[in-house]
């Protein structure tokens, strides 16, 4: 058995573990990444669209555009890398059992961990969608991974379930490969993702967007033949009388991204409804010593907001390996409750607030709004607050900002999204 | 009786979302309507006298690690010859190692336009 | 190419009864031939089913399904150990939720004396959340039956095949039987692909078992088609030490609630008659109707840990009843009409239909160097990690992890497909190795799965498919690439 020692292990070598590595190496800390993939770059590979960057490096880039800034920021660090490297353990104590075809088992032992393995897919199957179980139904990054990366056309006729960015997106791609796309079908009654995509990706190609619809049987034996869509109330229930069917051979599930935190668990880390590990202002997790950021945390829609967490996530972990030897400082333990038309804020607690102290909040509006105002209040002080003209589900805010210790009461600050108050009449 | 062209165009600018409406009629500038600030008014007109879009899409790699390579083209060009251009590349054939940034596809269809590689490839050993 | 192969036997279906029949027969030294229409083992209701073993009260006394119900059930434990199938003898709880359902678990406690299956009837409601503590507080008693427990059904179906397999049975694969000719002393069989002939012939076709029957010139009974739709949930989702009944009402035996060999739990089935009997859809209907069942055993089912619906369809024959044993035509012999407790008899029918051949004159000597014993496989997520380290060292394939939420590796996917009567599709691979079983449903491994399938059998990954012909997933590739395996 191989048995490596590091400072800080990286566990996923995509945007979020490639930055927090960086980071951790600016710190001059040791740091490993272990990435299960053959290359690093994660799910940036296959996302061959533009609109990463404009943020972070104020230039509009693919996905792969970005990732390769960062690979190759890796030749003028020692950051050590394991690819083709599978972790299949991780300890309360950080030490992490992996897998790879050259080394055999490998045994890290590490002070500090920084957990980026990224998200998953949500299957057909875990929204129940009833039907056959035959070949061409898809989650949509896999038929994405075909297509761009592969160099396979898994479609030749589709329907994408879910109005999202990826399906907006693989709409277009698959077009423009030679499918074709007959429907994009959303159950909320507007699309889930950028307006800029549903331009692009949808009404430049004429394809019908079905809002306010739900897919309520697949058919076929061996293969796709069609589905059954229906509209649907505002509980999501299909309405009697208004199905259709609809001819295609491939059907694309665009319908939410689940946080990956098996290993997480293991490690006895703490998880919150979100899905990702509950976290402070530092990234850290329940456990200390153990970081985590990018999709793993919280499913962003951004990169760039992914970079600058996962450099937070790095920069923490650098400092905690640093500070080892002073022992462990006691947590505050704030809590950051979600409040009105909020429904989830990342960090949950603030566990070191001093008046200099920057915290990035990370929330999502419950639902859309306009003429909006983001607040951080406390104790029945408004501590922040922001104009927002536009809030939606699917786009994530971020505020940035330091907030005043004495003004916060009971431990408790609440970060909610309220109407923009009228200005007093004169 | 006058031709009177319209366009029903989304703007993309901001999260509005405004829908607008350009109409021309011969031998006057076109009249844009329902947009709620400059940038969307800017938008509108270009995208009614020449949409242009990215070329975004895949090209086969022989000898390398991964069998199709992500490319763009370096600048927008027009929208109504997107088609040809993603069937043009698809006969191309590039051979590994490539770097992030090379010209794959110089002056593509006569547009002015490159085709550059987005990521590096290694050549398989 | 005609190909007038001769065999003592011909199984038709290749699901856990044909595979039973298969297994019983391997220790003879006999010429056996299994037929199936599917490009696998175990495609039909062998793999979309409750995957419980009955402890054997739930029928009439004097019907073949208690008789062979108690007679297979001690049978499984040595079975299972020998062909290293996934089973757990936890037991079965029924569960009475109302006063007006004791007089139902009383006549079952009789039934169940009368077969002689020892059964307790627990009322202490504190020993019963002891022994299952997410079971529903509104519980007034259960019967508890320790003779119950699970088994993976199509590892079972699989691992009975390769038993066969690896003692001479011939496995004839996407052969549907077209045409039999009846002779004095043996069975002219045409399917799909080739011509055989078998001096026995053991009907085990499950739904198209009374078309079988026809085709000898037969017409005793008639299949109709009983969909059941289950939901899976990921493992881990909820702790459940039983399999969970509710009171069975005159269709079925219930929604009922179980964890599986693997640790998910699945919920179900429901009842419908199908008039088509290749109908395994399932039904925005039959999900409710699932859902609901299940909320009354276990209220805290964690519905958002979903993962999978499927379905499966029960042949059941008209009698209601198995059919086990001769038939007017020499030779000729049914299996059929396996409804439940079919999975928790079909080794005691599989031994008994081997005995009723050797009455009709079937010569049953022991096989020299027969083999009952299949080895260990190597399963990563089940391996110590000292002992992965030399298995990587001497097999690399086994450190290359190619399913993420089982923890599969590329050596088990390669031996998946090495096996007698081995993978050749993706559920194949699903059902021997697990990959594609987990929280993702194959969405990170299936393109992995597909270069090594394309790779081990020669073909394009263009032509691999999910379950046989007219199940590719691909339909060629981009950009004028070549098309070649990689």
């Amino acid at each position: 058995m191989k048995e490596v020692a590091t400072d800080v292990a990286v566990i996923g070598g995509g945007p979020s573990g490639l930055a927090a590595a960086l980071e951790v190496a600016k710190n001059g800390v040791r740091v490993l990444i272990l990435e299960r993939d053959f290359e690093l770059g994660g799910i940036l590979q296959q996302c061959i669209h533009n609109g990463f960057g404009l943020r972070y490096f104020k230039e509009e880039l693919t996905g792969p555009e970005y990732a390769q800034r960062f690979i190759n920021q890796l030749a003028d660090t020692n950051i050590e890398v394991l690819c083709g490297t599978m972790v299949i353990d991780l300890r309360p104590d950080k030490s992490i059992t992996a897998v790879n075809k050259s080394d055999g088992v490998v045994m890290i032992k590490s002070q500090a961990v920084v957990l980026a393995m990224g998200c998953r897919e949500r299957a057909r199957g875990a929204i129940n969608v009833p039907g056959d179980r035959c070949a061409g139904i898809f989650p949509a990054g896999l038929a994405q991974r075909f297509v761009n990366m592969e160099g396979y056309m898994p479609a030749k006729s589709v329907v994408i379930v879910g109005s999202g960015d990826i399906g907006m997106i693989m709409a277009r791609r698959l077009t423009l490969e030679g499918a074709k796309v007959n429907a994009v079908v959303e159950v909320l009654p507007y699309a889930a993702g950028l307006i800029r995509n549903r331009v692009q990706c949808l009404e430049d190609y004429n394809i019908p967007l079905h809002l306010c619809h739900t897919v309520t049987h697949i058919h076929g034996k061996d293969r796709v033949q069609g589905v059954t869509i229906s509209q649907v109330d505002d509980k999501w229930r299909p309405l009697p009388g208004t199905s259709r069917y609809i001819e295609c051979d491939t059907v694309l599930f665009s319908v939410g991204l689940i946080p990956e935190n098996e290993l997480s668990q293991k490690a006895g880390v703490a998880l919150s409804s979100t899905g990702g590990p509950v976290v402070n202002e530092l990234c850290e997790t329940s456990v200390p010593g153990i970081f985590a950021a990018g999709n793993v945390l919280q499913v962003h829609d951004l990169v760039d907001w992914v970079t600058l967490e996962a450099q937070r996530a790095g920069n923490n972990a650098a400092q905690y390996v640093k500070n080892l030897a002073k022992g462990a400082t006691e947590r505050e333990r704030i809590k950051v409750i979600p409040g009105d038309n909020v429904g989830y804020v990342v960090p949950q607690f603030v566990d070191h607030l001093t008046p200099d102290t920057r915290i990035q909040f990370s929330f999502r509006p419950k639902a859309p709004d306009k003429n909006a105002q983001a607040q951080i209040e406390s104790g029945g002080s408004v501590l922040f607050k922001r104009k927002h003209p536009h809030v939606i589900p699917s786009e994530m805010i971020n505020v940035i900002t330091k907030l005043d210790p004495s003004a916060v009461k009971n431990k408790e600050i609440t970060v909610r999204i309220v109407p923009q108050p009228q200005k007093e009449a004169r | 009786m006058t031709q009177e062209k319209v366009a029903h165009i989304t703007c993309i600018i901001c999260p509005n979302g405004c829908q607008i409406t350009v109409s021309e009629r011969p031998g006057s500038p076109p009249q844009i309507e329902g947009s709620t600030c400059k940038r969307g008014m800017e938008y509108a007109g270009q995208e009614y006298r020449e949409p242009k879009r990215m070329l975004i899409t895949t090209m086969r790699v022989d000898g390398g690690t991964l069998a199709v390579i992500p490319v763009r083209s370096n600048k927008e060009l027009p929208k109504e010859r997107i088609f040809e251009a993603v069937e043009h590349v698809s006969h191309i054939a590039l051979r590994a190692p490539i770097k992030m940034g090379t010209v794959v596809v110089p002056n593509l269809l006569n547009l002015g336009v490159d085709v550059i590689a987005c990521r590096d490839i290694k050549r398989v050993p | 190419m005609q190909d007038q192969q001769m065999f003592d036997v011909a199984i038709i279906g290749a699901g856990v009864t044909g595979a039973s029949v298969a297994w019983a027969l391997a220790k003879y030294n006999l010429r056996v031939a299994v037929i199936e229409r599917e490009a696998d083992v175990a495609m039909g209701t062998s793999k979309a089913n409750s995957g419980i073993l009955h402890a054997g009260y739930g029928a009439p006394t004097d019907t073949l399904k208690t008789k062979y119900n108690v007679m297979a059930n001690p049978m499984f434990d040595k079975v299972c150990a020998d062909l290293k199938v996934p089973f757990h003898r936890c037991g079965t709880f029924v569960v009475a939720v109302r006063d007006d359902e004791m007089d139902y678990l009383n006549n079952l406690v009789a039934q169940a004396a009368r077969n002689k299956v020892p059964v307790e009837l627990i009322t202490d409601s504190k020993r019963i959340h002891e022994m299952e503590p997410e079971l529903t507080k509104n519980v007034k008693a259960v019967m508890y039956a320790p003779a119950g427990g699970i088994v993976s059904p199509y590892e079972l179906n699989i691992r009975l095949c390769e038993c066969a397999a690896m003692n001479g049975t011939t496995f004839l694969l996407e052969s549907p039987v077209e045409r039999i000719d009846t002779h004095a002393d043996r069975f002219t069989i045409e399917t799909a692909r080739e011509q055989l002939e078998a001096r026995y012939l053991v009907n085990a076709a499950g739904l198209y078992s009374d078309k079988v029957e026809q085709m000898v010139g037969l017409n005793t009974f008639t299949i109709s088609a009983w969909k059941g739709e289950y939901i899976l949930l990921d493992k881990g989702a909820i702790s459940l030490n039983h399999v969970l009944f509710p009171i069975p009402t005159k269709q079925s035996k219930g929604i009922l609630v179980t964890p599986t060999t693997h640790g998910n739990i699945i919920v179900g089935p429901n009842n419908i008659l199908c008039e088509d009997r290749e109908d395994v859809a399932t039904t925005t209907s039959g999900i409710w109707e699932i859902i609901e069942g299940g909320d009354k055993l276990v209220p805290n089912l964690p519905l958002r840990k979903v993962i999978r619906n499927f379905a499966g369809l029960r042949a059941k024959a008209d009698c209601d009843d198995f059919i086990v044993g001769p038939s007017k035509v020499r030779g000729f012999f049914n299996a059929a009409g396996i409804q439940s407790p079919g999975l928790s008899s079909c080794l005691a029918i599989g031994v008994d239909i081997a005995r009723m051949l050797g009455e009709a004159g079937l010569p049953l000597k022991p096989r020299q160097k027969y083999r009952g014993e299949i080895a260990e496989t190597f399963r990563l997520r089940e391996t110590a990690p000292d002992k992965v380290d030399k298995i990587i060292k001497q097999d690399p394939r086994a450190g290359q992890v190619v399913c993420r939420c089982e923890m599969v590796s590329e050596k088990e996917i390669v031996e998946a497909i090495e096996r007698p009567v081995g993978a050749r599709t993706l559920d194949g691979i699903k059902m021997r190795a697990r990959a594609q079983s987990g929280r993702c449903q194959g969405g990170f491994c299936t393109p992995k799965l597909m270069k090594i399938l394309a790779r081990e059998l020669k073909i394009p990954v263009e032509q691999v498919t999910l379950k046989g012909e007219g199940s590719r997933l691909l339909f060629g590739r981009t950009k004028d690439l070549p098309s070649e395996a990689l």
